[in-house]
């Protein structure tokens, strides 16, 4: 295998972690990826995963997890902090997992995604705090706190990147393969119930049709999309992220000769 | 002028205004459109004119407009989905279009919204007028969803901020749209609030959703036209005569343009 081989990983909340199954997909054939991009979930796993955590630590991590080992609830900072979780408690689980402080010093080499608000733009982090910039690119607005760094202020990359295919071909991967845990989340549905679920819905809505035209834009910078089937599974439950681990590894198993292919 | 000309009208609230000035602008040089296409305050301005408003009895409604005049508080904000029940902004509407249909409008007129449970965007091209009109301006989270055909709509503007394909496929020869929110993902030096935020957020990717449709839709627009209205909240409803003369402005600096295009 001559060709290097770049994963750009999107974002999907506990969907998302299918990209920890897709990752003991390739780790069991014996591939590991030379470059890696991540967008929100997909940052989190591809920081641990690039810090040197395994696929299998990830599993068992997936296992024991509970939501109250992130839940910091500020009922009286909402409005003001623009967020229902202080977001500490993630903070310093993302400190704990990712072993490498600085970007630039990961394992493989690694980027991620977020959207600064007051310029509205597309930010890549690519050397400095590696927890930090993790935690940023997965800050889910209205949920998490967003991100204050040198004066800017960052919320989750998947408002403006669901998957990051044109950075980890920027970072000089010669195969790109994509794996979008979001497929159908846009789906036709039979009711909208409330004001929240209603946003939601348009947030996914919105997302959709953004990442439908940037699709047709990157043509051609993509050599493999994979979209793990999780229909059903929900973003946001976190009992849903095990069937979510499952579902990546199978996506992973299935395109793993078409991978072995692109690579030779 | 032997092509037909189609206008496409964008979203924006009360910087949508301005289209009012840029009718006004395009009348006095005798310049009618054949078609018309509108999103949010685009539908609602453009939908007004085709059934045979007039510019001034346009603007006049939108100078004596009140905010009582819109606002019904819903009782059921969660579970209804709103804050306002959009009630009056209904009723309103039946009372100025002039006619009771898209199919009876003057010059041919249509409209789209955001249809929640497909996901998709809809293209109203027939029946209840002002209900077309009220589901394209249906402010997430401010009116209420409109419910109609086992569908539910809200603003077009989540979707579509400028309906370029739709007036193009209305037949169109000439295509020329007005965008009236240029610069209102401009970066800003603070974000306040949970709302501010929200807010920003969707302006954030309004524009980046905005920036891919131009790229895709290439060729599409003869004319792109943005009226200067830096720094105007399309919320703010005390600024309409100056949404007004920046819409006026920008189509008489278009108009030779525009003529040139028709011929």
């Amino acid at each position: 295998m001559s060709k290097t081989l770049g994963l750009a990983l999107g974002s999907g909340g506990s969907r998302g972690v299918c990209h920890a199954g897709f990752l003991l997909a390739l780790e069991e054939e014996g591939i590991t990826p030379d470059y890696i991009a991540g967008c929100s979930m997909g940052a989190v796993v591809g920081g641990c995963y690039a810090s040197g955590m395994s696929a299998a630590e990830m599993k068992q991590f997936v296992t024991m997890f509970k939501p109250r080992d992130i839940m910091d609830i500020n009922p009286t900072a909402v409005i003001t902090k623009m967020s229902i979780l202080r977001s500490k408690k993630i903070r310093d689980l993302l400190v704990t997992h990712i072993g490498t402080h600085d970007i630039k010093d990961m394992k493989i080499p690694f980027k991620c995604v977020a959207t600064e608000l007051y310029s509205g733009k597309l930010h890549i982090f690519e050397e400095g705090d590696a927890a930090l910039a993790v935690q940023a690119s997965s800050t889910v607005p209205t949920i998490f706190r967003p991100v204050a760094i040198d004066g800017k202020l960052f919320v989750d990359g998947g408002c403006l990147c669901r998957v990051p295919v044109k950075i980890v071909k920027d970072m000089g991967a010669d195969v790109v393969i994509a794996v979008d845990a979001l497929k159908n989340a846009a789906e036709p549905v039979d009711k909208v119930h409330n004001i929240v679920t209603m946003v939601l819905r348009i947030f996914d809505i919105m997302d959709a049709n953004q990442t439908s035209q940037m699709r047709q834009l990157e043509d051609g910078i993509c050599d493999l999309l994979i979209e793990p089937d999780m229909a059903g599974l929900s973003q946001y439950a976190i009992k849903d992220a095990l069937k979510a681990f499952e579902a990546g590894y199978a996506a992973g198993k299935e395109n793993i000769q078409k991978i072995k292919q692109l690579l030779e | 002028m032997g092509k037909t000309l189609g206008l496409a009208l964008g979203s924006g609230g009360s910087r949508g205004v301005a289209h009012v000035g840029f009718l006004a602008a395009l009348e006095e040089e005798g310049i009618k459109p054949d078609y018309i296409a509108g999103s949010s305050m685009g539908a609602v301005v453009g939908g007004c004119y085709a059934s045979g408003m007039s510019v001034s009895e346009l603007m006049e409604t939108l100078q004596t407009l009140k905010t009582r005049d819109i606002l019904d508080i819903s009782p059921a904000i969660i579970s209804k989905m709103s804050i306002l029940r959009g009630k009056k902004l209904y009723d309103l509407l039946v009372e100025k279009v002039k006619v009771d249909t898209l199919e009876e409008m003057k010059i041919p007129f249509q409209c789209v919204a955001t249809e929640l449970l497909s996901g998709k965007l809809h293209v109203f091209k027939e029946g209840n007028a002002a209900l077309a009109m009220q589901a394209s301006s249906t402010i997430p989270t401010v009116f209420r969803p409109v419910k109609y055909d086992n569908k539910m709509f809200v603003d077009g503007g989540c979707l579509c901020r400028v309906p370029v394909n739709t007036v193009k496929e209305m037949g169109a020869d000439v295509v020329v749209a007005v965008d009236v929110i240029k610069d209102v993902a401009n970066p800003v030096e603070d974000v306040q609030n949970i709302i501010a935020m929200v807010l920003r957020v969707f302006d954030v990717m309004d524009a980046h959703i905005t920036k891919m449709s131009r790229a895709l839709e290439c060729g599409i627009c003869d004319i792109l036209v943005e009226p200067e209205l830096d720094g105007m909240n399309g919320f703010d409803t005390k600024e309409v005569d100056r949404a007004y003369e920046a819409g006026y402005d920008a189509g008489k600096q278009n108009v030779q343009k525009i003529k040139e295009l028709l011929k």
